[in-house]
């Protein structure tokens, strides 16, 4: 076994950097969203630097007790989280990554269930409910990425020819899934920043301090995770990616500010029924067009 | 099936105030509820048989800060019945006036919890903007946004001058055009429809058997309406009870949102009449009284009621209140069992529940 | 040139006193001012721009906004939301009645005021008050948000009972006309 070379040395520390900093971006991105929601009511917004506020506060909150099983369930989740993006992020199996994801989510619905209260615990199974949309939908995406690149690694998609310009209605998937990451409507079954109900906010009831500073962490990096898939696939062509995230931010925005919450029912059948056939048909395309068959 | 058991309350934050619900669920489904009442009580009742009938008029209008013009005309109508009073035409139509632009506000104010409660965050926020701008005119015409204390044992304690009153209308003229800027998102919304069709069902007869009030009764096809008695201008600007039918949430929806109509035509109505109208402001109540009496007024929620006895002392014997929200609070519990628990707030928040008049 | 370390404390500083989630307990009101702390988040006062949002879980709040004079009953469900409440929190009596039970004071079932039961940091007066001075009173509380209350003391911040009181405006007086 060698050292590892001073280039290995640098790509590991730019690859800690950047997993790092994902969240830190989603926290901005979220900033920007808080101000046109609040625009979009004739409000005015709080700072674009307001969710970085919020995380660091909870963060330093002096803690209250906590259930130790809930605990490291959260822990256990973030790590996931950033594991899972960090998978990608170094080329790796987009496959793994999805999985890796989907466990990070599974670990914060147990620890968000793992508590006494009914609340909490309706708000996760609503999270779980999220979860069935999304987790289907992501793995369609890598395996219609696959079909492109022929390789399931990041790093192939990465060289590959822009995806998303081949199969055109994987667009349409990668918006709903980033609805969902943002939790916007008709998917904010299971929390929200303004709600006032208890039971929106349901998942996560029993945190507090620290503990939310990392669910919401978690969340983040959640939401990296579509940005960086969405990136992937728009390497060739940064606009389209770029476009592809402000039309799901409009069309999610407006959604939200002219709709009631739906039911989970209607997400589900909005989420598989848009979400799902679309990536079926990118599917089925880049099968026929793509470069290389599985 | 498993049987939860969720404290819902007293702390929330589906209502502003505190209630307590003890409900049981299977899967996600109500199948009873518990209330836990008190947290509001003050003791106003008692209170206010110690205090001289001027001095109990502020205290009143404190048992609710949404309709605290309903209680002080209604106290105020049972005083003067006692002194044998009639209060001069001018306080009548400034009474109707104010009474009405109250309603407004407090429909308002509920459709945008209401919207609040169906997750339309964009609702909730334009009625609120909307409900600012007849704030406004309480600002213009008595000094103060929400409790505004412009009832006067006999009649008034405030005037609306005519220099007033193109401001006024204005400011009405501003309310219109921002309730037809939310309409479309009301009774012109499909999604808005299909989340409160449905949801808290009660037919006419068991809102009869009930003896529910105001529009939550309303709504569910009975014509009642107390403005019908005539009390304060109601003699000259007579109101048809606004009927619905369909007796869910959605209904309730659609009475109180006719209603602001209705109630922004009487305010223009009033103002109209007002317009170069000599007069008194109030008429003369003397300190002590005999006898009892009583009042009803329609308040935004329904009927309320007083009772005022008098035993020839400088302050009154009895005040007993019957809030509106007293009589629909059976109409809740009887409809949430079977209710989706998402539901709840929905349901819950339909008959506009004021728990600070009911508990006092 | 500061330190890494004090630059992280300035940062924590300024995030503490930038996010004030506020939970709202209505102790025996009448509504009024209940509805006007909601009104605060309402477009006209925008109080989200101050990064205030309204949390129902008194663990995730900073600031406790409490109406009306505490009752018998609810003093207990008072006491216990405060406690429930992580530091650095601090406490915004809403209203005359909170502030020593206002009309109510000697009814029955009223004890009198929200300081016999939990340590308020700013009485903002009025009957109820408007919601700009709603938002003044929760703005005032928020150099208390910088450090727990044990650390304030500590350092001789401002001390725990420290009350911020806000004069009433001049068109706040209302005047009866002379008839
Ligand atoms: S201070 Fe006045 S407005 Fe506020 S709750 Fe008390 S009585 Fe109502």
């Amino acid at each position: 076994m060698s050292l590892p070379g001073l280039p290995n040395l640098l790509a590991l520390a730019a690859l800690v950097a950047a997993t790092a900093l994902a969240p830190l971006s989603v926290g901005l991105l979220l900033g920007v969203d808080r101000r046109v929601t609040a625009a979009m009511q004739l409000r005015a917004g709080p700072p674009i630097l307001q969710p970085w506020y919020d995380l660091t506060k909870l963060a330093t909150k002096t803690s209250l007790p906590v259930d130790r099983l809930a605990a490291s369930l959260l822990v256990a989740h973030v790590v996931l989280a950033a594991g899972a993006v960090a998978l990608v992020l170094a080329g790796g199996d987009l496959i793994a990554a999805v999985l890796v994801m989907g466990a990070a989510r599974v670990l914060f619905i147990l620890a968000a269930g793992a508590v006494e209260s009914p609340y909490a615990q309706l708000g996760a199974s609503r999270e779980l409910i999220l979860l069935l949309i999304s987790e289907p939908l992501l793995l369609l995406v890598a395996i219609a990425y696959g079909g492109v690149a022929g390789s399931f690694s990041a790093a192939a998609v990465a060289a590959a020819q822009a995806p998303v310009l081949t199969l055109p209605t994987l667009g349409l998937t990668l918006g709903v899934l980033l609805a969902i990451a943002l939790r916007k409507s008709p998917f904010d079954l299971a929390t929200s920043h303004h709600a006032h109900q208890e039971l929106v906010k349901g998942s996560t009831t029993e945190m507090a301090g620290f503990w939310l500073a990392l669910a919401e962490v978690g969340h983040w990096y959640e939401t990296a995770f579509v940005l960086v898939l969405i990136a992937l696939a728009s390497l060739a062509a940064p606009l389209v990616g770029i476009g592809l995230v402000a039309a799901t931010y409009t069309v999610a925005i407006v959604a939200d500010n002219t709709l009631p919450r739906a039911t989970w029912r209607s997400a589900l059948w909005i989420g598989w029924g848009i979400g799902g056939t679309a990536a079926v048909i990118a599917l089925v395309t880049g099968r026929l067009f793509g470069a290389g068959g599985l | 099936m498993t049987r939860t058991v969720v404290p819902f309350g007293p702390q929330h934050p589906v209502l502003a105030e505190p209630i307590q619900l003890e409900l049981t669920l299977e899967d996600e489904v109500v199948v009873d509820a518990i209330p836990g009442l008190g947290y509001v009580h003050r003791g106003i009742e008692a209170e206010a048989e110690r205090r001289p009938y001027d001095e109990d008029l502020p205290l009143l209008e404190r048992v609710c800060g949404i309709c605290s013009v309903a209680h002080a005309v209604a106290y105020a109508q049972a005083v003067e019945v006692l002194a044998g009073v009639e209060i001069p035409r001018r306080a009548r139509l400034l009474r109707t006036f104010w009474f009405e632009l109250t309603r407004v506000h407090s429909h308002l104010l509920w459709l945008g919890l209401a919207g609040d409660a169906i997750g339309f965050e964009a609702l909730f926020q334009s009625c609120w903007r909307v409900r600012e701008d007849v704030l406004d005119l309480f600002t213009a015409t008595a000094g103060n946004r929400v409790i505004i204390g412009v009832t006067a044992l006999g009649g008034c304690r405030r005037d609306i001058p005519d220099t007033l009153q193109p401001t006024i209308r204005a400011g009405l003229d501003a309310v219109e055009r921002g309730l037809a800027g939310i309409a479309p998102f009301v009774l012109g919304s499909e999604a808005v429809a299909r989340r409160l069709a449905g949801v808290g069902v009660i037919p006419r007869n068991v809102a009869l058997d009930l003896g529910l009030v105001g529009p939550t009764a309303r709504a569910s096809g009975v014509a009642m309406d107390v403005r019908r008695s005539g009390y304060a201008a109601h003699d000259e600007l007579p109101v048809e009870p606004v009927v619905e039918t369909g007796g869910d949430a959605l209904a309730r929806t659609v009475v109180r949102w006719r209603e602001i109509g209705e109630s922004m035509r009487l305010c223009r109505e009033a103002l109209d009449r007002l317009h170069r109208l000599p007069g008194p402001l109030a008429t003369r109540v003397p300190p002590v009284l005999h006898g009892e009496a009583i009042s009803r007024v329609e308040a935004p929620r329904g009927e309320l009621f007083y009772y005022v006895l008098a035993d020839g002392e400088p302050h009154p014997t009895r005040v007993r209140v019957r809030t509106p929200t007293f009589a629909n609070l059976a109409a809740v519990l009887s409809m949430l069992p079977g209710t989706q628990m998402a539901n709840v707030p929905v349901a819950l928040l339909s008959i506009d529940p004021c728990l600070s008049c009911t508990e006092r | 040139m500061r330190g890494p370390r004090a630059l992280w404390q300035a940062w924590v500083r300024r995030s503490r006193t930038k996010s004030p989630w506020i939970v709202h307990f209505d102790c025996g009101g009448c509504n009024g001012c209940d509805i006007e702390i909601l009104d605060t988040l309402m477009p006209r006062f925008s109080a989200e721009r101050f990064g205030v949002i309204n949390v129902g879980d008194p663990r995730q709040g900073d600031i406790l906004l409490v109406t009306g004079p505490a009752n018998l009953r609810n003093a207990a469900v008072l006491r216990s939301v405060y406690d429930q409440m992580a530091e650095p929190k601090a406490v915004v009596a809403v209203g005359s009645c909170a502030a020593h039970g206002g009309v109510f004071r000697g009814a029955p079932n009223i004890l009198g005021g929200v300081g016999e039961l939990v340590p308020v940091d700013v009485f903002v007066p009025g009957c109820p008050p408007t919601p700009e001075r709603i938002l003044e009173g929760v703005i005032a509380a928020l150099p208390l948000l910088a450090e727990p209350r044990t650390a304030r003391q500590a350092t001789g911040g401002p001390s725990p009972m420290s009350i911020v009181m806000l004069e009433p405006r001049e068109e706040e007086v209302v005047r009866v006309p002379a008839s």
